[in-house]
């Protein structure tokens, strides 16, 4: 009469001729690796081929003036003459930008944390975030120069700036938008507001937080380089601006050529990051 | 049907229930209005039931009677306006903190992100560090008194399972992996929110009697929310009809079907009768 005794397997009551959602048999065989990876990107080089090989060709038949249009295959003769400026100038911008990512990462989430909890501080701070969303953000560029100077600073802020709001939104989110059931289920056995922050809120704002960072990736740059238009003496956004003064072209498309390459780089990291930690997302985080 | 639950059947047979250990339930002149609306709802009008210890009961009635309202007061997850309940002599919200119900929501509310076996677990590892890695808690009394996780997944046909991911898994084989994870806590008091009501009727009836079947190891007692006729009177000991608006209990039908419950039973005159009486005490109740 124990209670709780160790129950004894027994075969006959269990459903077991139930199919899993997904039979293994499905999985289909794993090709070797060389060919996986061929296929997976093989479309995109492809593409990327195909769009680089038409505008090379474009400006070859067409006799534009390089001021108007430059081919790409110049631009990567320009890259190829001077290394060393455009790779310090990609540290110079790309540091700006992730520092100012991160102290918006930072800020937002502490931001959301809060929201999430109290429904007051939501109330006060929903109309400040709408006002920070609908201004022009560059348009503080100018002011910003003004205040902090020629530096790495107000490039910071404002990429701080224009990638806090899509971090709060999604981070608030995430962690609000959690399953009720399952906070029922936590609450019944009197779960601190600590554990249902760590073991629900968190993981489940994590497809929210890594698909607001893609966005950023692209938006922590677009500040760096716009604040460096308005004042700097180093970075990308200076080398273009240099550029466009003297109209050297070379100079201005190469250091497009070198954002697009960085903020390439850094979605990748991102996805790939995803891919680690979201194994269990459905459906899986896309491109 | 191999083993022999004799001496567990007659733990849950009616009147024996004194022999069981843990906590019955008191619900003593309990009201509840909600506002819909600016509109007040009596959810529930003076809502008396003492379940005991062991017993199974079922709450049965159309949507909107107030039965999951009910058996969240019990649950200590809302407070009722009048009226108090008692679990054995603590509190819902005592009850709660000690770890004492385990609650089966509708939907399996498994958290996606961890395995089936981290999933079962999840109740128990509540309110402890959450990193183990860094601080292994002393085993505490929870642990004591609970289930061996694997045995209960083996039982109810999840063994190989265990390391999936709830995506994994099909609706039912993860309304298992809840039911599980309400019994491995060892809770003496289960919660059941028509936990199979989103199942298929084939699904639906083998996991009746699978719930039976671990159910009967057991010295839990259970409130099972259900709008099915047969489910109630298939599980229960006693079949509590509510009416509603206000909802109040209208009738209670003791079950003489004898335990181990088996599925034949659905065929007998006895069941056919319950299931007659407890038909016109719903006409009655909402005529």
């Amino acid at each position: 009469m124990s209670s709780l005794t160790r129950p004894q397997i027994d075969r006959s009551l269990t459903v077991g001729n139930e199919l899993p959602a997904v039979p293994e048999e499905t999985a289909p065989p794993k090709a070797n690796l060389p060919w996986r990876m061929t296929r997976s990107v093989l479309p995109g080089v492809i593409a990327l081929a195909v769009l680089l090989g038409g505008w090379q060709i474009g400006v070859e038949v067409s006799h534009v003036s390089p001021i108007e249009l430059v081919g790409p295959l110049s631009i990567f003769q320009e890259l190829w003459r001077n290394p060393s400026l455009y790779l310090d100038s990609a540290w110079v911008t790309g540091q700006e930008a992730f520092w100012g990512f991160l102290v918006a990462f930072v800020v937002a989430i502490g931001a959301a944390i809060v929201i999430a909890h109290s429904k007051i501080m939501e109330r006060a701070l929903a109309p400040l975030v709408v006002m920070l969303q609908v201004t022009p953000i560059i348009a503080l560029g100018p002011p910003l120069v003004i205040w902090l100077g020629f530096g790495p600073q107000p490039k910071i802020v404002l990429a701080a700036l224009i990638t806090f709001v899509p971090l709060l939104t999604n981070a608030a989110v995430g962690f609000r938008a959690i399953d009720p059931s399952t906070l029922e289920v936590m609450r019944s056995v009197d779960a601190s507001r600590l554990d249902v922050f760590l073991r629900l809120r968190v993981p489940h704002s994590l497809p929210y937080l890594l698909a607001a960072i893609r966005v950023c990736v692209g938006l922590a740059l677009i500040g760096a380089v716009v604040a460096e238009f308005f004042g700097s003496s180093a970075g990308l956004g200076y080398v273009m601006v240099s550029g466009q003064k003297s109209l050297d072209v070379y100079e201005v498309w190469a250091s497009i050529f070198v954002l697009v390459f960085m903020g390439v780089l850094g979605v990748s990291l991102i996805t790939l990051v995803g891919h680690r930690l979201l194994r269990w997302s459905e459906p899986s985080p896309g491109l | 049907m191999s083993s022999s639950p004799s001496s567990a059947s007659a733990a849950h047979a009616p009147g024996a229930s004194s022999a069981a250990g843990g906590p019955g339930i008191e619900i003593d002149h309990v009201s509840k209005r909600f506002f819909h609306k600016q509109m007040p709802v009596q959810a529930l009008s003076d809502v008396s039931l003492a379940v005991p210890p062991g017993e199974f009961v079922s709450l049965l009635g159309p949507s909107g009677c107030g039965k999951s309202t009910l058996l969240r007061i019990v649950g200590g997850l809302l407070a009722p306006d009048a009226g108090v309940v008692r679990i054995g002599d603590v509190s819902p919200a005592q009850a709660r903190a000690a770890k004492r119900f385990g609650l089966v929501p509708q939907t399996p509310a498994l958290l996606p992100w961890r395995s089936v076996l981290d999933n079962v677990t999840l109740l128990r590892d509540i309110g402890r560090p959450p990193f183990r890695r860094f601080k292994r808690a002393p085993t505490d009394a929870v642990e004591d008194r609970g289930v061996d996780p694997l045995t209960l997944l083996e039982q109810v046909g999840l063994a190989q399972f265990a390391h999936s991911l709830p995506k994994e898994l099909s609706g039912g084989m993860q309304q298992r992996a809840s039911l599980v994870r309400a019994f491995v806590l060892g809770a003496s008091i289960l919660l059941m929110d028509e936990p199979f009501a989103a199942l298929d009727e084939i699904t639906r009836s083998a996991m009746r009697y699978l719930l039976l079947r671990v159910w009967e190891q057991t010295n839990t007692t259970v409130v099972f929310v259900t709008h099915s006729i047969a489910e109630a009177i298939m599980l229960s000991d006693r079949v509590v009809t509510m009416a509603g608006r206000p909802g109040r209990v209208a009738a209670i039908e003791q079950v003489r079907l004898p335990r181990p419950r088996a599925e034949e039973m659905e065929d007998s005159p006895e069941f056919a009768e319950h299931a007659r009486r407890v038909k016109a005490s719903l006409r009655e109740a909402w005529s």
